[in-house]
């Protein structure tokens, strides 16, 4: 019966990507079944851990806090339950530092769940839950108890019956051993906002070149990139594309994020940051290159280990583009630029 | 002596960074002798500019900065549509400088900025682009000055000057010798504009083509250090941070002659000029402001006056003043006023002043408009001083015959007055652009247009300009603006420091303290121009050669560039007459078709013989204070002055109007008029001679008419001079030579000195204030009218009231007032619902006012129609099949209710599920509104399982969508805590002494920070808490030592809980707030924690009873939304007056 494991959800507090991806070692010390869930956090399956520790997932829970807290610095939420399902939505009502079990066949485990708003449940978004919300359905309880062929009316047949499962409790998904994940992301922020597109490119520029270097200095290829530009109003826009074949090399990594960046076309958007992820990692070993005869892109390709090893040994930014280049204390900037009419 | 011939004023909206005032100052400062004024395509800034060189000494040369087309398109690019942000401003249209050379150069720039406007119009937006065909058609008397944002200094700029000189081809042949190339410095580096090498280009292209340059130096802004509040502009017109390095670099000031020369020597040096080029670039300067003499009263045309010519209004020329005396003596003998000696002498009078000054044609003119007005069926009424006049009266234009309600004459006009009278008419408001329609159609577009009105700066767009243009984020300019109530950029930094409620603002202000600076410096500068709400003009058919017309956004009318006091104070010309839409004559004649529609009864509101103006029940309904939705008494002030003046007669209505003024309010009149009154003081005049004029107040000033009778009766002149010397009054500068003047003529008239004292005490008492008693008696009519309304077809009037919205209240009030004077309301319901209110008779014979479709949030005036017209309904399909309500209508009309009847058992929910199923189906269908043969059945009732709404979540959904509480009141819900906490229901307040502290809660239905005599700032804040009986209201004051703490719940909520102390004058009772929380907080407070909660917060946010501070948070507009939808139109603001 999937129902009686015990299953832990694990939110970091504001994780470093790079300690992040650290902690599964603690994890894996613990159960083998861990599942990285990005940004934050992770879930783990320790029905077995508990008869090999002979401990309650409450004791599992502190001990995995203490470690982490000891280890990296890092607080975490910890929340727990019979299911995936359990877990989670007990770690959401969670502080930082916080520990909450529910224990299954228990009331207050059922009391708890009845009186979650819907929109906590995994599946219901902020759309979903205000069409519910119209029908006067605002927690689990109202949704548990509504007849299912009245919710198939509203939310259609499927997203009915598995909503419907999960007012219930009843959630049947397994923790699916993943390593962290596998994405590099670099940003630049601005102090103040940002319109001249001269400007955004030379960003995009910096991102690619950033991303490129480091990229090949842990032997890794992309499939995709994603960039993301946020605005005064703290708003986002984020758009990805899906490359012809693994790449680290920065001008198709550049061209691409140019090509992303053209397609909004924007021109009075206020931007205060620009963020470049790239996903689907593969090593640079299994990755395939389209032979090209065009010289210039060999030549830039063959010149790339070079101006890795110079920026490796004399500082990152010795070597690159001359449009990064910023002008040093002693180059006069004009003094008045183009003017207003 | 050198002259800036390019100088861009704040008319320049978000361009120029000082008003033409400023500038003339400057100049003045400066020793300069002559000044242009040339605007971004207006010239609305000229008659201010005119006046204030008049003032210094400075002679006015006038032109515009006007875009225009290019001969030489660059080949645009096709632009993406932003993902995000919106699209640059574009400002890419060259643009050249025009001066006018006289009256001829004055038409056709005017011509040419009517014809860019159209031209912006016709395209639907962007910049004003003058045409070429214009350009060609109307070239006289102007001279051209190509400046760098020209087309041929675009070549220049690009080392072009062969294409230069082919583009200055078309120029040279239009404009021969008044062509200038403008050379301008601005110390920029590279070639673009303000570059010195763009202005040594222009110069050595001169020379190669035998033009004349000019130097000039492109004026944004008066002083230097002006320099930032032009970027915040740039930023503001471009819609978009100030980015650095594209900043005005502080060079477009006011420059002295000597600055100006210097300039010219290094561009005539850079031009390869050294020996005398400066020289004659100065020279020609010089020589193109010579050229350019312009009159402002003989070539504009200020200060005389243009009347529509005699033929178009029916008269044969010369015979203007004949018609009109054959006109009014008409009218004598129909009304019967004929046989009257001192009417036909008052006429004659009026008569010969009108005559003298030579404006017959004036009331013909009007006259005509009046008839027009009333021929369309259209309530129509004179306001204003013009009731005073005999000749209006018999004209038709105003009701009342003067002589019966001592109205005189030179309050409207008179020989010592040489500006015009104004007649102002009120229309109904709903029909007000078919009048001005009607008006365009009989003058024509050459003798009609509309007024203008600079909207100007003010704190909020002040904060949210400067703030973007600093790129603060968005969210935190707007709740900085937010948070400041509606004054003056100016005040800024003084409200921060004064006002309670912004405290928490003033404490993180430090952050922002560039942005005052830039808030302070955009003080009254214009920020755009909408259409004035009232104006017309009238003149002859040159009206076009004297102003520039503008289509108005909307509407497409013309309007002149010019505001309302260039127009009226300064005349230019133009004959303005007002003409206001008056909601509450819609709501009239909506109340009176409506009578006609059920009961098929007409009814003339304006037949003395069936609305008699002593008519009993009106009187004794206003006796009651029952003047909620009566025109002009239902401010709790007015209802609390009726309860204690008791009016009986038409002329206590127009006293009651007129006492509850500033004027008479400051000068403490009410309580002695009212003792008068009531005879409980004997009424007592400083001389017999005033008794005349002062008898009917009791002894006391309260109209305009009454101070200019006592000083002529007491000066011994006549009633013009007296009512010249009420104008003097008024104005603090002439005061003492007014009370020499008085003190010397009425000693000679033989008056005791303690009667002289006296009564100028009297008068300077009136100071400013007072009221004409003629507006007086022309609100007074469809006052008494509206009391008939009520008193006689109250179902009908309110009605009437619901469709129009006339009054200060919100609509919820005028239900509630319904409902307790035992009319039904009865709610939105699609199969009896009109798309209008409609009076409809009940099961039990009464009759009820039926809320109307249009009330629903968003519905659009087709949806409200066709619903309306498809009535009655079968079922929920077939109502989605003939209405076709759009999805969000048909969800908001089920959340309401109006759907119940179609599907009985069911409820709102699930035809709220119903409606979603079919909204899926009809999407699905792979033709758009195809017939579908089989709807889902109705489901059967409580089969889905889905709950029903509560009480609480219907009335919620009431005030969201129709923004009203028309089932129950809004307040129930919280009866039970307010009994928990004590609070004093409405009705029982009588019942605590005087003195006592009590709690009060309730809805805000009204708050008001009227001017106080003693300076200080108090609010006058009524609640609404839903009790039973007549009393359902309470009023507060809360005195400026309370601010501290109850000014910000006081303005920033809707639910109010307050502590008070009782307070009676007379027979009402008022509290004098301490106190005030928001009490949604503590209903919230009172579900989640219980009372303790409530204690909790209470500590907490009254600091008199803690240490801290209050914690405010500055964001929570939204807190008391719940009801953020429509929130705005649930209670009434206003600084006003405290009528």
């Amino acid at each position: 019966m999937t129902t009686d494991r015990a299953i832990l959800h694990l939110r970091l507090h504001h994780p470093p990507l790079a300690l992040y991806t650290e902690t599964f070692t603690v994890l894996a010390d613990i159960t083998p079944l861990v599942q990285a869930l990005p940004p934050d956090s992770a879930a783990l399956d320790i029905t077995g851990a508990l008869t090999y520790f002979h401990r309650t997932p409450e004791e599992i829970a502190d001990t995995l806090a203490t470690r982490l807290l000891l280890r990296y610095g890092l607080t975490c939420a910890i929340g727990g339950g019979p299911t995936r399902l359990h877990a989670q939505l007990a770690a959401d009502t969670l502080l930082p530092g916080q520990i909450r079990i529910l224990h299954p066949h228990h009331d207050d485990t059922d009391r708890f769940l009845r009186t979650r708003p819907t929109q906590a449940l995994p599946g219901i978004g902020p759309k979903l839950a205000r069409t519910l919300a119209r029908y006067g359905i605002t927690t689990t309880g109202d949704l548990a108890d509504l007849p299912l062929p009245t919710l198939q009316r509203i939310a259609g047949t499927t997203t009915a019956r598995l909503l419907h499962d999960r007012a219930h409790g009843t959630d049947p998904r397994r923790v699916a051993p993943t390593g962290p994940p596998a994405s590099i992301t670099v940003t630049r922020r601005y102090p103040a906002d940002v319109l001249d597109p001269d400007t955004t490119r030379q960003g995009l520029l910096a991102l690619a070149t950033d991303l490129g270097t480091r990229l090949r200095t842990v032997d890794q290829t992309t499939r995709h990139l994603e960039l993301t530009i946020t605005y005064a109003d703290r708003s986002t826009t984020t758009r990805s594309r899906t490359l012809h074949e693994p790449t680290h090399h920065t001008p198709t990594l550049r061209d691409t994020l140019y090509a992303i960046h053209t397609r909004l076309g924007l021109q009075r958007a206020r931007i205060r940051a620009l963020t470049a992820r790239a996903g689907h990692l593969t090593p640079a070993t299994h990755a395939y290159t389209q032979l090209t005869l065009d010289p210039t892109t060999e030549d830039q390709r063959r010149l790339e280990p070079v101006l890795d090893k110079a920026n490796n040994r004399w500082g990152t930014g010795t070597l690159r583009p001359a449009a990064l280049a910023t002008p040093g204390p002693n180059d006069k900037a004009p003094a008045h630029g183009v003017p207003i009419r | 002596m050198y002259t800036h011939l390019h100088v861009a004023s704040g008319y320049s909206a978000r361009y120029g960074a000082s008003l033409p005032g400023a500038l003339v100052e400057r100049a003045a400062e400066l020793g300069l002798d002559t000044l242009a004024l040339t605007d971004r395509d207006t010239v609305a800034g000229a008659v201010r500019f005119a006046n204030a060189c008049a003032a210094s000494g400075i002679r006015p040369v006038f032109g515009a900065d006007l875009a225009v087309e290019p001969l030489h398109p660059r080949p645009g690019q096709t632009r993406r549509n932003p993902a995000r942000g919106g699209a640059f401003v574009d400002e890419s249209a060259a643009r050249v400088t025009v001066l006018a050379r006289g009256r001829t150069g004055w038409a056709s720039l005017c011509a040419l900025i009517t014809a860019a406007w159209a031209a912006r119009a016709e395209a639907g937006g962007g910049q004003p682009i003058v045409p070429w065909n214009a350009l060609r058609e109307h070239p006289d008397g102007l001279t051209v000055l190509l400046g760098p944002a020209s087309e041929p200094a675009h070549a220049l700029a690009a080392g072009r000057p062969d294409l230069a000189t082919a583009l200055l081809a078309p120029w040279r042949d239009l404009y021969g010798p008044h062509l200038r190339l403008e050379a301008v410095h601005h110390r920029r580096t590279g070639t673009g504009p303000g570059s010195l090498r763009l202005a040594a280009r222009t110069v050595g292209l001169a020379r190669d083509l035998d033009l004349l340059p000019v130097i000039t130096n492109a004026v944004r802004y008066a002083r230097p250090g002006q320099g930032p509040v032009a970027d915040v502009l740039d930023s503001a017109r471009l819609l978009m941070p100030i980015q650095p390095g594209r900043t005005c670099n502080g060079e477009r000031y006011l420059k002295s002659g000597q600055e100006m020369a210097d300039l010219a020597e290094e561009v005539a040096r850079a031009a390869g000029q050294e020996r005398g080029g400066a020289a004659h670039l100065l020279a020609a300067t010089a020589r193109t402001a010579a050229d350019c003499r312009l009159d402002p009263a003989a070539d504009l045309g200020i200060g005389s006056v243009h009347f529509p010519e005699e033929h178009v209004i029916g008269a044969a020329p010369g015979t203007s003043a004949r018609v009109l005396r054959q006109r009014c003596e008409a009218s004598m003998t129909r009304h019967g006023y004929d046989r009257s000696a001192t009417m036909r002498a008052r006429l004659d009078d009026e008569l010969r002043v009108i005559n003298t000054l030579g404006w017959p044609t004036y009331f013909l003119t009007v006259a005509q408009v009046v008839d027009d007005v009333k021929e369309m069926g259209i309530r129509v009424q004179a306001r204003g001083s013009g009731a005073g006049s005999l000749v209006v009266h018999l004209l038709g234009v105003s009701f009342a015959n003067p002589l019966d309600h001592e109205l005189i004459m030179e309050r409207f006009l008179n020989l010592r007055r040489r500006s015009l009278p104004d007649i102002d008419i009120d229309v109904e408001s709903a029909r007000r652009l078919d009048v001005y329609r009607r008006i365009m159609d009989r003058y024509g577009p050459t003798r009609v247009c509309t007024l203008s009105m600079p909207e100007t700066y003010r704190v909020r767009h002040a904060i949210r300009d400067a703030g973007l243009a600093l790129g603060l984020p968005p969210d935190e300019v707007g709740n900085l603006a937010k948070a400041f109530p509606h004054i003056t950029a100016r005040s800024a930094r003084t409200a921060l420091a004064e006002l309670p409620e912004l405290r928490h603002v003033a404490a993180a202000a430090g952050r922002y303290e560039k942005l005052w600076d830039l808030v302070e410096g955009l003080d009254a500068l214009p920020r755009g121009t909408a259409m004035h709400p009232c104006g017309v003009i009238l003149s002859n058919d040159t009206l076009l050669q004297r102003t520039p017309v503008v289509p108005t956004p909307g509407e497409g009318f013309p309007a002149t560039q010019f505001d309302k006091e260039d127009v009226e104070i300064d005349g230019l010309g133009l004959l303005k007459l007002d003409v206001l839409g008056v909601r509450m004559q819609s709501s009239m004649a909506y109340a009176v078709r409506e009578i006609q529609r059920t009961t098929g009864r007409r009814i003339d509101l304006d037949d003395r013989t069936q609305v008699p103006l002593d008519d009993p029940k009106a009187f004794e309904l206003l006796r009651e204070g029952e003047s909620l939705g009566v025109f002009q008494l239902e401010s709790p002030g007015q209802r609390d002055l009726l309860g204690r003046l008791q009016p009986e007669t038409f002329a206590d209505l127009v006293a009651e109007i007129s006492l509850f003024r500033p004027g008479p309010v400051q000068a403490d009149m009410i309580k002695p008029f009212l003792l008068g009154r009531h005879g409980r003081r004997p009424v007592t005049y400083p001389h017999p001679d005033l008794e005349p004029w002062l008898c009917s107040t009791y002894g006391v000033i309260i109209f305009n008419e009454q101070v200019a009778g006592v000083f002529s009766a007491m000066t011994r002149t006549d009633l013009a001079m007296g009512e010249e010397a009420r104008r003097a009054l008024a104005k603090p500068e002439r005061l003492p030579a007014l009370q020499a003047w008085y003190r010397q003529r009425a000693a000679q008239a033989g008056f005791h000195p303690d009667v002289v004292d006296r009564v100028w005490k009297m008068l300077e008492n009136m100071g400013a204030y007072g009221f004409a008693r003629s507006h007086g008696v022309a609100f007074a009519l469809p006052t008494l009218q509206s009391a008939w309304l009520k008193a006689h077809y109250p179902a009908a009037f309110y009605a009437g009231l619901l469709e129009h919205d006339p009054g200060m209240y919100p609509k919820r009030l005028v239900l509630a007032d319904a409902r307790r004077r035992g009319i039904p309301v009865l709610p939105v319901d699609v199969q009896h619902s009109d798309a209008h209110y409609r009076t409809e008779t009940t099961a039990d014979g009464r009759l009820a006012v039926r809320v109307a479709l249009a009330d629903v949030h968003g519905i659009t005036d087709d949806q409200a129609q066709r619903i309306a017209a498809g009535r009655p309904y079968t079922d929920l399909a077939d109502f989605w099949t003939r209405a076709h309500p759009s999805q969000p209508i048909a969800e908001r009309l089920a959340r309401i209710g109006a759907l119940d009847t179609l599907a009985p058992g069911a409820h709102r929910r699930e035809l709220l599920l119903q409606i979603d199923e079919l909204h899926r189906t009809r999407r699905a269908a792979a033709i758009p509104d195809q017939l579908v043969l089989t709807h889902p059945g109705p489901p059967a009732a409580g089969s889905t399982g889905l709950p029903a709404m509560t009480a609480g979540e219907q009335l919620q959904a009431e005030l969201e969508v129709i923004g009203m509480d028309a089932t129950r009141h809004l307040m129930e819900p919280f009866h039970p805590l307010l009994a928990e906490l004590g609070v004093a229901p409405a009705h029982r307040l009588a019942e605590h002494r005087t003195g006592e502290t009590v709690l009060v809660a309730g809805a805000k239905v009204a708050i008001q920070t009227p001017p106080m005599r003693s300076g200080r700032r108090t609010i006058f804040v009524s609640l609404d808490d839903g009790s039973q009986g007549r009393h359902g209201q309470v009023d507060l004051t809360f005195f400026d030592d309370t601010h501290a703490q109850a000014a910000y719940p006081l303005f920033h909520h809707f639910l109010l809980l307050a502590r008070g102390q009782v307070s009676r004058r007379g027979k009402s009772v008022t509290v004098i707030g301490t106190h005030a929380w928001n009490l949604q907080d503590i209903a919230d407070a009172h579900t989640t924690g219980g009372t303790a909660a409530v204690r909790d917060l209470i500590t907490r946010t009254t600091p008199d009873q803690t240490t801290g501070p209050a914690p405010h948070e500055p964001d929570d507009d939204n807190n008391d939304g719940r009801r953020t939808a429509g929130a705005s139109r649930l209670w009434h603001a206003s600084p006003g007056s405290a009528g």
